[in-house]
């Protein structure tokens, strides 16, 4: 289970659920129990009624006078309470006047002993009874034995308790509904400053705050705390990563270019002259190419979107200046709203790289073409084209970008502009390919960046 | 022509200043940046070289500088960050083109001619005003298709004019962009240095290619071809 809301509402509705059925359980037992015993004192009572007015001749007749009945439904058929007496053959000697027709066969207790227990009439009407062993003196020497009994109609019971169960089960359902409804709002409530912390690191992903800030709830401040000192230490290790680089960079390639230009001094012999140029040639290779890619951030999740658009016009201008003599022609067909999440700084080295070889290589027509909403592999993706009318890549180009080394010794730092460009291009999980520009008959380099 | 070259590693300046020299430039050069910057917006120069990490001033405020002072010579960046970030804020400030280091001497020495010939408004390497033609590369100069030898000083007059044909130099211009700053400024002798010229280039006297303007200057009158 992924969200904490979910995982909250789960426990906190089977925790009210198993609640609300035990209390409910419990309930309903005890009434149930203290229902039934209210009803077998009610019958206590009637049989003591009876006692007082029965009346038992020598022979061991039972008189009952009828206007001396405690309860008026006992005069009353069917009315649902009911009397009788029967003797110690169990045979019945008196009913009431309400009870008529057989009833299932009823228990013997001993002299002076309560029985409760549940009776059947013929027409199957189950019956609550209470029966009372009396033992009756008619004489000094004579008694006689009766069983004395009193019987309440069960369903009239049982539907009381049922609507009692209704009762029961409306109210504490309805209670667990608004329980519940109260538990989901308060959980929403508590898990508001998480929310919010979301949406600041969204907002910071999205490019539009660089820092968390705002107020912050006592819980969440480690956290907040914590993610902002991360973001000050990435940039900052970031920026000294990059000065680091800058710095490095700086000392080895002076001193090379002071070596490289040794190589030139006639007054050097000249089979050292070509050992130096060499090697020193090599070196710059191998510095040039790593430090740059060393200083290839790649895509980062926390760069800001960038406008492509921009950018290639920034070099355009950038370019149009370097390669004066050749009056080159930019064409750009991409649209201002399409961004990139990209670093600038890799954006700039990646078409920088690309947009110079068109110039130098080419006649002096480039062409820049970005298209975005581009479906690939798990998501979206933009394709950006740059071609020129020049001769177009050789047969070993391909070389070029999987090894960096160069194709064109004459020219300097092609085969390294275009390894970087696709090492950097790689490096957020983009394609690079070379290709034949149909448009302009020359070289045509196809990217394609994730979004 | 006069050159500012400011770079603070002194092996390489040191190169880059006697290849400078070694190909006729005059130069004024400087390893730290306040120094570099105040080259830069005061000096009269026709080219300058910027290194971009420099102590004591940023290379790229020092461009911005110059240009803001009104200076309008071509400027070539020598970078080590060869990163296109910063290239493009180079070209941005005001540079006209960018170098990354290590390069070769010959390369820069191009380089600086190509500058200087697009800021006369020239495309080819070779200049051509009427049946005059001076080929910077090989500093060769031909009349008509015949070669024409000049001394150091006339070829350095004949390509500052030709860089500028059409527009009027003044002895004092001429004299700040041909000699070093410690030479002897006589200006007598830049009027040696066109007499010789003409001589040269039009020994029968009817093609003129030189123009006094009396009180103002010279003015170099073939039609750029």
């Amino acid at each position: 289970m992924h969200s904490i809301a979910a995982r909250l509402s789960l426990a906190a509705s089977l925790v009210l659920a198993g609640f609300v059925l035990i209390t409910a359980l419990a309930l309903q037992s005890s009434v149930h129990q203290r229902a039934e015993r209210a009803r077998y004192e009610r019958l206590q009572g009637l049989i003591y009624a009876l006692l007082g007015a029965s009346d038992v001749a020598a022979d061991g007749a039972v008189q009952v006078v009828e206007g001396e009945l405690p309860d008026a439904r006992l005069r009353q058929l069917n009315s649902g309470l009911y009397a009788a007496v029967f003797n110690a053959d169990g045979e019945r000697l008196w009913q009431s006047p309400s009870l008529l027709g057989a009833l299932s066969a009823a228990p013997a207790p001993a002299v002076g002993e309560w029985r409760f227990t549940e009776l059947r009439r013929a027409s199957g009407e189950p019956l609550l009874a209470a029966l009372f062993g009396v033992e009756w003196a008619v004489s000094a020497e004579h008694s006689h034995r009766f069983t004395f009994a009193a019987l309440g109609s069960a369903d009239e019971l049982a539907d009381q308790l049922a609507s009692f169960d209704r009762m029961l089960w409306l109210v504490l359902g309805s209670f667990s509904l608004l329980l519940l409804a109260a538990q989901l709002a308060v959980l929403r409530w508590g898990l508001a400053p998480l929310r919010r912390l979301a949406a600041q690191i969204r907002a910071i992903e999205a490019g539009q705050a660089s820092q968390i800030s705002g107020p912050i709830h006592r819980e969440l401040r480690p956290l907040s705390q914590g993610l902002n000192a991360l973001l000050r230490s990435e940039q900052a290790q970031r920026s000294r990563y990059r000065d680091a680089l800058d710095d490095l960079a700086h000392s080895l390639k002076t001193p090379l270019a002071v070596l490289r230009n040794l190589a030139n001094e006639h007054r050097l012999p000249a089979a050292e002259r070509a050992l130096l140029g060499e090697h020193t040639a090599r070196m710059e290779q191998i510095v040039g190419y790593q430090l740059q890619r060393a200083a290839t951030r790649g895509r980062h999740a926390l760069s800001a979107p960038l406008a492509l658009r921009p950018a290639v016009e920034r070099l355009a201008r950038s370019l149009k200046k370097v390669f004066a003599d050749k009056h080159c022609d930019f064409a750009i067909d991409i649209d201002p709203s399409l961004e990139l999440r990209f670093d600038e700084g890799d954006l700039l080295e990646l078409l920088g790289n690309l947009m110079e070889n068109a110039s130098k290589y080419g006649r002096g027509t480039v062409r820049v073409t970005a298209r975005g909403g581009l479906q690939r592999g798990d998501g979206e993706c933009v394709e950006l084209l740059v071609e020129d009318d020049g001769p177009g890549f050789s047969g070993d180009a391909a070389e070029l970008i999987t090894r960096g080394v160069r194709a064109d010794t004459h020219s300097e730092g092609q085969g390294i502009g275009l390894a970087l460009a696709a090492d950097i291009v790689r490096s957020c999980g983009g394609e690079l390919s070379l290709q034949r520009s149909q448009r302009l008959g020359g070289a045509k380099v196809r990217v394609s960046l994730p979004r | 022509m006069r050159a500012i070259v400011i770079e603070d590693e002194q092996a390489l300046r040191e190169q880059v200043v006697a290849a400078l020299q070694g190909a006729g430039f005059n130069v004024d050069a400087s390893g730290d940046g306040r120094e570099g910057a105040w080259l830069a917006s005061e000096m009269p120069a026709d080219v300058a070289l910027v290194d971009l990490g420099l102590p004591g001033r940023d290379g790229l405020q020092i461009i911005r500088e110059a240009r803001a002072a009104g200076r309008d010579y071509p400027i070539l960046i020598l970078t080590a960050r060869s990163r296109w970030q910063e290239k493009v804020e180079g070209l941005e400030a005001g540079a006209d083109d960018y170098l990354a280091k290590p390069f070769h001497i010959e390369e820069l020495l191009a380089r600086v001619r190509a500058l200087l010939r697009r800021s006369g408004g020239w495309a080819q390497t070779t200049l051509n005003c009427g049946p005059l033609a001076l080929d910077t590369r090989s500093q060769a100069v031909s009349l008509c298709g015949e070669r024409v030898e000049l001394t150091a000083y006339e070829y350095r007059v004949l390509e500052y004019l030709m860089l500028h044909a059409g527009t009027v130099i003044s002895k004092s211009t001429l004299t700040e962009h041909i000699y070093a700053e410690d030479a002897d400024r006589d200006s007598n002798t830049i009027e040696v240095f066109v007499r010789r010229l003409r001589k040269k280039l039009d020994p029968d006297g009817s093609l003129q290619p030189i123009e006094t303007l009396r009180g103002r200057g010279y003015r170099l009158n073939l039609a750029r071809g």
